[in-house]
């Protein structure tokens, strides 16, 4: 990888190459740095004067996999950004009965794989006299998850327009 | 920005998978358990603290309902369909909060509307309201038949339906 910064992003300056009109930056950079390492292996190799084979197939499902560590990297930072976010937005709005809420029934299941804190105890922690309270109150924390997270995708693009193509990226991540 | 707070790639995919397109009915997000605990909170929330929800599907005008759900003190949503008269109006407001609950996003998860929505019909059916409900008498007790098989209802819950039912 360091290889690759020097001689490629570096050296070369590859990153002008990058076109927002063909596809995402993600998979510019990995399927570069999966060429770089195909090359760099074949030279490698050559100069061992051993024979080198590399299928197309090969590279594609190098390329694939790179691509997925890419998409995978960049799921973990928007969700961990918009998850902080939303925490100290609930907590300036004084609305920490957000956070709480989202956090008893999807957040800890998830991350820590725990079971989801029962209805009873969300109605006597966060003192709801209703259901609907309640069920509005969790519908309107992941709303200000979703809001957050667009905040938090809003951070690593440079026009705002590209916002709504990155979370429909990745919707399509997701169930992938 | 990340601050490292630990989101695994793959806890981090499936926060996006709960919450990015939530549905708005909430029903897949409750177990069982917490189907019925949310009904068993329904049925003893009183009347008054959903007043607004309440006005908005009576059959008179709003301040003469208001009046008529003040009028019923701490009156909860069990006690009117148990004993509610379908003269005063409240099952009424009572069917319509439930048929809206069924549909409206962030209302209630579908099959504890479903179940309020039916046990109004059936309270006004046994008080002798023929014509409460657009729902035909075999619809009627088909769909409260459905929710008879609902393995989280409530013992007490199923018996109230059993009761409509029996008693038409």
């Amino acid at each position: 990888l360091q290889d690759f910064i020097t001689d490629k992003i570096l050296a070369r300056r590859i990153l002008d190459r990058a076109d927002p009109e063909r596809g995402r930056f993600r998979n510019f950079l990995a399927k570069s740095l999966s060429r770089y390492a195909l090359t760099k292996l074949g030279k490698e190799n050559k100069q061992q004067e051993r024979s080198v084979n590399i299928e197309l197939a090969d590279l594609e499902a190098s390329s694939h996999q790179d691509t997925d560590c890419f998409d995978q990297e960049w799921i973990r930072v928007v969700v961990g950004d918009a998850l902080a976010l939303m925490e100290e937005d609930c907590r300036e709005r004084g609305r920490e009965d957000l956070w709480t809420i989202l956090r008893l029934r999807a957040i800890d299941p998830i991350l820590q794989g725990v079971e989801p804190v029962s209805y009873d105890r969300v109605v006597a922690e966060l003192d709801l006299a209703t259901p609907r309270e309640a069920i509005n109150l969790l519908v309107t924390a992941k709303r200000c998850f979703v809001r957050n997270l667009r905040t938090a995708v809003g951070r690593y693009v440079a026009d705002p327009e590209q916002v709504e193509r990155e979370i429909a990226d990745l919707r399509e991540i997701i169930w992938r | 920005m990340n601050d490292g707070r630990g989101t695994r790639g793959d806890g981090s995919r499936g926060i996006l998978r709960a919450l990015l397109d939530s549905s708005s009915d909430s029903a897949g997000e409750w177990s069982p358990g917490d189907l019925a605990a949310v009904l068993e909170h329904q049925l003893r929330t009183p009347l008054r603290l959903e007043a607004d929800k309440l006005v908005a599907h009576a059959d008179c005008d709003a301040a003469t309902a208001r009046e008529r759900v003040a009028s019923q003190g701490d009156a909860t949503f069990a006690d009117v369909l148990h004993t509610g008269d379908p003269v005063d109006g409240l099952l009424t407001m009572v069917k319509g909060y439930a048929k809206a609950s069924i549909s409206a996003d962030g209302g209630l998860p579908r099959d504890v509307g479903r179940f309020l929505y039916i046990a109004a019909i059936l309270r006004a059916r046994s008080a002798g309201a023929e014509s409460f409900s657009k729902l035909g008498d075999a619809n009627i007790e088909s769909e409260a038949r459905r929710c008879l098989t609902l393995t989280w209802l409530p013992v007490h819950a199923k018996d109230l339906l059993r009761t409509g039912l029996t008693g038409a």
